[in-house]
């Protein structure tokens, strides 16, 4: 009985001194699970030799093929490894092992490393594993790359073999079953090939089950709409941001815990607080409410972002979470819009044109009206130059013409701030008889939208311009119905082109005086008439209401104040001489046939002086000069008196001589002289002449100086030669300057010489000059 | 006092009890001594000889970012690494080897080969050899897969587990048809 109490008590005496070894193993700090490289997890024991640790009897892998969930997983590691029925399924190898795989799963202390696992860290572990699962958290078979290798200190290769299973450094990369956390960071890994356990760093634990399961939300509202968790936004718009925590899955209350919140922008806290305790299945909305503008000066691209964070997220003293990220993305608004300033030698356009050889500058703007910067953004310009008067077409150009245009450099594609943006500016010499036009797109104008075009055009015109040398200008009168007596037109106006105060007011104008019954538009009076009496009012009847600057130079003498105009078919002696054309003329009194048109041209010779009575209209198809030499004495005089019109043809230079366009006395009823007149297309044209349509012909077709060596007399008069433009006039400008359309010399010759009269013909005696001279 | 004076042991008394007490020791320190020496058998490594370190951080990232199923969002984290100048040897090879584990989870062989094959020429390795047998075996390319597992016997580390590697490299050949 002593004997067996002896050894009853050396047994006991054994078995405590094991377990008080084991109780106070101090294993260094550090490795893996406390075991350095090469030492057992269970023993410590050092074998560096092995193999898998679970049995490759899966077609050379050591998983079976079909886990691929957490019920097959926990099934093979629980039944078929660790063989809980113990039905034979595993080996050693195989329960060692996955005992291995649930302690490390668990994260499990060394004096807690039983073989089996206890139930309740079996439980644990299955808790673990379906946990991560239902989140989604576990890759069932997925490259994974590793720095930590594991093995069955397996009975091969030396060492002391024990059944164990160690740690060792080894990279690889090989198919596994992958587990991570919450945050997304892998936590396990299982080769497939082997079921060793492998990781980066360090190898579990696996989270455990949580206690409840806090969950943050944030929303926004953009402008009052309903809330988004992702959207764009445009400086000024307004967003409310929301922020949401619930505990809705539970499974318990938070409490004792309150839960703590923050909202962070980036890394900044912008508010905090504490919603308090969170009973399973609670929810609290709006624990934080935010009124936002977006900023005008918000850059688009960049986000405006809130993250609600909280603590405890699933246990009781636990960890924080922060909820997922929400952002608002800002985009552009922009409203670009392309604009071209147009000026013609540095001032704006006068009604659109320039004149030859001028300087047209196109400014290209463009104008962002915001409120944010543009995206980046092409510009291009086309050049559209078309011969004659063109307006830009609807829709605008989009291809230069005539092609080949280089466009100016702009810098884009580029962004435009807020507001205007000068990119460049084209100068460019006016061609004449030419439109030229540039458009202008900038694409896109708009963020999401298209293109937006601008076209400018400016016409080349031509400013012909009249002057009147040696004589006067009068508007208004009427044709005399009897002695003294006539209707004159109270709408009676001189219109022309005249420079103003620019240059001395150059331009259209007559040496002496001016006067109409209506308003004189742009015609000098005065012009060279000296200081005493300066252009361009100074003899305009009447002067009192003109305003230079603005181009009015006076008129408006009054009503009747025009003396009527003679009667000069009245002065048509009964008989008068067969006309056969000016060269068969000699001094004398000739008539045509009655209402019939003629066409003449000739020249009139030295002391030769005619007075031709036309019955219709009459067509002046070549020059009309005094030729030869002649003196005081021999002053050639031709007289015309047409009862309809006269038609000037476009190559006539010169007319000699006193030009009568009577009509019938009305209005309507002719007395115009046309002084270009389109080329005849065939004999009938030549007494029937055509009008010159409006247009680009115009320009080509009438661009000869006509200069009248006397003067007109006319119902009307259209002034219609193209030659030269007002750019050219100068002041002081004499008579035969090439830059005069139409010019008037009235010399004494005209009324020194008296047309015959009754086939007489008559001289002075003396002249003498008196002031005013008009 | 006088029931003191009955108890007096005797020598063989004493001789006993002290007996039994040394029994007691050597059993109690035996068991200590054989748990211990079972705890830290065989001289054991020091346990800083672990060096267990962690991927690189592009790297566990881009790892991390993948296997949970952002493919691009790990691809894209690769190329700016890829792109500094600065990328060291070692984390080039391992950028590499996620990038071709990225076009291998979208099921994109060729481009996984073509990365792998790239980690090959920074680093010639088990591991990457491997890799590449088994995504040429993977893509019925035999021919291939043979040609790398025979290259990745040589280049089998020293390891606890280089027996089974060479000996799984060697069935792999047998079944691909080709002579180790």
């Amino acid at each position: 009985m002593k004997k067996f109490l002896l050894l009853a008590g050396a047994i006991g005496a054994f078995l405590a001194g094991y377990g008080a070894s084991a109780s106070f193993a101090a294993y260094p700090s550090g490795g893996i699970h406390g075991r350095g490289e090469h030492n057992g997890y269970f023993t410590n024991a050092n074998d560096d030799m092995g193999s898998e640790v679970l049995r490759p009897v899966y077609d050379g892998e050591s998983i079976r093929p079909d886990v691929n969930d957490a019920d097959s997983f926990i099934t093979f590691i629980k039944h078929t490894k660790l063989d809980i029925d113990q039905n034979g399924s595993g080996d050693a190898r195989d329960k060692t092992g996955a005992a291995f795989i649930i302690h490390t799963m668990l994260g499990s202390s060394t004096s807690a490393r039983s073989r089996p696992p206890t139930a309740a860290q079996i439980a644990d572990w299955e808790s673990r594993v379906r946990y991560l699962d239902s989140h989604g958290k576990v890759s069932w078979r997925i490259n994974y790359s590793f720095t930590i290798n594991s093995y069955w200190q397996a009975t091969d290769g030396g060492g002391s073999n024990p059944n164990d299973d160690a740690f060792y450094d080894e990279n690889g990369t090989k198919p596994a079953i992958v587990f991570r956390n919450m945050s997304n960071q892998v936590v396990y890994a299982i080769k497939w090939e082997c079921a060793n356990p492998v990781g980066t760093g360090n190898l579990g634990p696996v989270p455990n089950t949580p206690e409840f399961n806090m969950y943050g939300n944030t929303t926004a509202s953009i402008n009052g709409g309903s809330p988004v968790i992702s959207g764009n936004v445009a400086p000024g718009d307004q967003v409310v941001w929301r922020h949401n925590l619930n505990n809705n899955s539970g499974p318990n209350s938070t409490s004792p815990d309150t839960v703590a919140w923050r909202v962070y922008r980036d890394s900044t806290i912008l508010f905090s607080g504490n919603a308090g305790v969170f009973a399973a299945g609670t929810e609290k909305l709006n624990i934080q409410v935010e009124n936002f503008t977006v900023p005008s000066n918000a850059a688009p691209g960049s986000q405006i972002c809130r993250q609600l964070w909280f603590t405890p997220d699933t246990h009781v003293s636990g960890s924080s979470q922060y909820a997922v990220e929400r952002c608002l993305t800002v985009v552009y608004n922009f409203d670009l819009n392309p604009m071209i300033n147009v000026t013609v030698n540095g001032a704006a356009p006068s009604g659109g044109t320039a004149e030859v050889g001028d300087s047209i500058a196109y400014t290209y703007v463009v104008d962002n009206n915001g409120p944010t910067i543009s995206q980046s953004t092409s510009c291009t310009i086309y050049r559209i130059d078309r011969a004659g008067s063109y307006a830009a077409p609807n829709p605008i150009d989009s291809a230069s013409f005539p092609g080949g245009y280089t466009q100016p450099s702009t810098g884009c594609p580029r962004t435009f701030a807020v507001g205007n943006t000068n990119l460049v500016t084209e100068t460019i010499t006016a061609a004449a008889n030419t439109t030229h036009c540039r458009s202008f797109f900038v694409n896109p104008a708009s963020y999401g939208g298209g293109a937006q075009g601008v076209e400018s055009c400016i016409r080349v015109v031509a400013r012909p311009y009249l002057k009147v040398f040696g004589g006067d200008v009068l508007a208004g009168g009427g044709l005399e119905t009897a002695p003294g007596t006539c209707s004159t037109n109270a709408n009676a106006q001189v219109m022309a082109w005249n420079k103003r105060s620019a240059d001395g007011f150059a331009g259209a104008g007559a040496q002496y005086a001016v006067q109409a019954l209506n308003r004189i538009g742009d015609f000098a009076s005065a012009q060279r008439a000296g200081s005493s009496a300066p252009a361009p009012a100074s003899l305009s009847f009447a002067n009192t209401s003109a305003n230079t600057a603005t181009g009015n130079f006076g008129g408006s003498f009054g009503p009747g104040a025009a003396p009527c105009i003679r009667d000069y078919w009245a002065d048509k002696p009964a008989t008068t001489q067969s006309f056969a054309g000016i060269t068969n003329m000699t001094t004398g009194i000739y008539a045509s046939s009655p209402n019939t048109n003629i066409a003449i041209s000739g020249n009139i010779n030295p002391n030769q002086r005619s007075v031709l009575y036309v019955d219709g209209d009459v067509r002046i198809t070549g020059n009309i000069e005094y030729t030869g030499s002649w003196n005081l004495s021999s002053i050639p005089q031709f007289l015309l008196v047409v009862k309809g019109n006269i038609f000037i043809d476009s190559g006539v230079t010169r007319l000699d001589g006193n030009y009568v366009s009577l009509g019938d006395g009305t209005t309507s009823g002719g007395g115009i002289i046309y002084t270009c007149t389109k080329p005849p297309a065939n004999q009938a044209e030549v007494v029937n002449p055509t009008q010159l349509p409006l247009g680009g012909t115009m320009y080509t077709q009438c661009d000869d100086k006509l200069t009248i060596n006397g003067s007109f007399t006319a119902n009307r008069v259209d002034f219609q030669r193209t030659h030269g433009s007002l750019k050219q006039s100068t002041s002081g400008e004499a008579a035969g300057s090439n830059a005069i359309a139409e010019e008037f010399v009235y010399s004494p010759a005209n009324w020194i010489a008296q047309p015959p009269s009754a086939g007489q013909t008559s001289s002075y005696d003396a002249i003498s000059s008196l002031p005013p001279i008009l | 006092m006088g029931d003191m004076d009955k108890f007096r042991p005797n020598k063989k008394v004493i001789l006993s009890v002290l007996g039994v007490l040394g029994v007691l020791i050597v059993a109690g320190g035996a068991g200590f001594g054989f748990r211990y020496l079972q705890d830290n058998n065989t001289d054991p490594k020091p346990i800083t000889s672990f060096k267990g370190e962690p991927l690189p951080e592009d790297v566990e990232d881009a790892q991390n970012l993948r296997v949970a199923g952002d493919a691009e969002g790990s691809l894209k984290k690769i190329d700016d690494a890829l792109a500094d100048d600065g990328v060291s040897k070692t984390e080039k090879y391992q950028l590499y080897i996620q990038q071709g584990n990225a076009h291998s989870d979208k099921k994109d062989t060729t481009a996984a080969i073509a990365s792998y094959l790239q980690a090959e020429q920074v680093s010639e390795t088990y591991e990457i050899v491997s890799l590449l047998a088994s995504m040429y075996e993977e893509t019925g390319n035999k021919a291939k897969a043979v040609e790398y597992y025979k290259k990745s016997i040589p280049l089998i580390p020293d390891s606890p587990m280089q027996n089974r590697y060479k000996a799984d490299a060697e069935r792999k050949i047998e079944q691909l048809g080709g002579q180790s």
